[in-house]
């Protein structure tokens, strides 16, 4: 039985590091520090590069865990957004949410907020919308492995929260995490408990071994499955 | 000049030197009167990049964001003329969604305009007609009372700001 090595822990710390930066770079444009197009290529462009310099140095150093937990929850993560989209989608048609994230995004990507959506813009901010998807499922899966459903509906209910609280809902001109707009908390905590279950069942499948990141890991097993 | 003349005079004189007095101590928030639309008008500390860094915090504290941006004293400065002056247009979707709902026509006042410039004395102005003045025109209390609380943001913002 071997604990996470010091190389691991590093990598993966700077991994996380970096899968964070993307989410974060939002609400912190929202709340008036830099536009969100300086920072796409200040911050965001080069976390990205960093991400996947990581994925190739532990790929090179052959630490097999952390690049298969960056790889399973990556896509996992991604796939999960479709499903928090679904119920998304549902509620803007449903008049339960202010106006559509991705768009918005796209615009404040490519700073074109007074021309509106354009077929690029809606691109970016979709990309963006799904990239910040991957890293959050990079994150699960690198912090948690194979944990119950109800760490995954955990970590659900805290992105939710986070970007609630976040100045980005504030900006809406719906309320401190959107109280004068009530279906519109409703569906983010939905389409984020969809996001963890759909996450919670692919990472289950594709992550080779359930400990958390800290927790104890059969080397024999890692490297023969 | 007689001496009822004299006072009358001295009397005037004391007025306008009261009403001076007062229009000095006035406070930040202040209402112009220009070209008949009321500009309000506050004094404010700092350089016009460090204000306008102020106002886009708390355009997103109060539940707005910032639209977009023009560098008034950029273009101007292309004249050879050099200013200092930039101006934001701030809204949000939910507020522009009701204005627009009740009447397409109000894109000539939203999102709202804010300037800021720097003025003679080299002091830091903000400047903005409130939205419920370009707004009544419209005639629909629906507008009016969405206006109504535009206003009250900007005047709690902008208090603020001549707090600083």
């Amino acid at each position: 039985m071997n604990r996470i090595s010091l190389k691991e822990l590093v990598l993966s710390g700077v991994a996380l590091a970096a899968a964070a930066i993307s989410p974060n770079l939002f609400w912190i444009a929202q709340a008036g520090y830099a536009k969100l197009s300086t920072l796409a290529v200040w911050v965001l462009i080069p976390s990205i590069v960093v991400v996947f310099a990581v994925l190739w140095i532990a790929g090179k150093s052959g630490e097999r865990r952390l690049v298969n937990r960056m790889i399973a929850g990556g896509l996992a993560g991604g796939l999960a957004t479709i499903a928090l989209e679904v119920v998304r989608i549902t509620g803007f048609h449903l008049g339960q949410m202010p106006g559509s994230m991705p768009e918005l995004a796209g615009v404040l990507l490519l700073n074109r907020f007074m021309l509106g959506p354009s077929l690029l813009s809606n691109i970016a901010g979709w990309s963006y919308h799904f990239s910040n998807g991957i890293t959050f499922g990079m994150i699960y899966a690198v912090i948690f492995g194979r944990k119950p459903l109800w760490v995954a509906l955990g970590y659900g209910l805290f992105m939710a929260a986070g970007f609630l609280v976040s100045p980005a809902v504030t900006a809406l001109g719906i309320g401190f995490m959107g109280h004068q707009m009530p279906g519109m908390p409703v569906t983010v905590v939905l389409a984020h408990l969809g996001y963890a279950t759909v996450l919670w069942a692919l990472v289950r499948r594709w992550v080779d071994e359930p400990e958390w990141i800290l927790g104890r890991r059969d080397g024999h097993r890692a490297a023969t499955r | 000049m007689t001496a009822k003349n004299a006072r009358h005079h001295r009397m005037h004189r004391r007025s306008a030197l009261a009403a001076i007095a007062l229009i000095a101590t006035l406070p930040a928030l202040a209402s112009a009167q220009s070209a008949g639309a009321p500009i309000v008008q506050v004094k404010a500390k700092g350089s016009v990049e460090q204000v306008l860094g102020q106002i886009k915090k708390m355009v997103a504290s109060n539940g707005m964001m910032v639209m977009g941006e023009l560098h008034q004293g950029k273009v101007i400065g292309m004249t050879g003329l050099k200013v200092e002056s930039e101006t934001i247009f701030v809204g949000n979707p939910t507020v522009g969604k009701q204005l627009f709902g009740a009447n397409p026509g109000v894109g000539i006042a939203v999102p709202v305009r804010i300037n800021v410039f720097q003025d003679a004395s080299g002091g830091t102005v903000v400047s903005y007609v409130p939205p419920s003045v370009l707004l009544k025109a419209f005639n629909d209390s629906k507008i009016d009372k969405v206006a109504g609380m535009l206003d009250g943001k900007l005047q709690k913002m902008f208090g603020m700001l001549g707090g600083m």
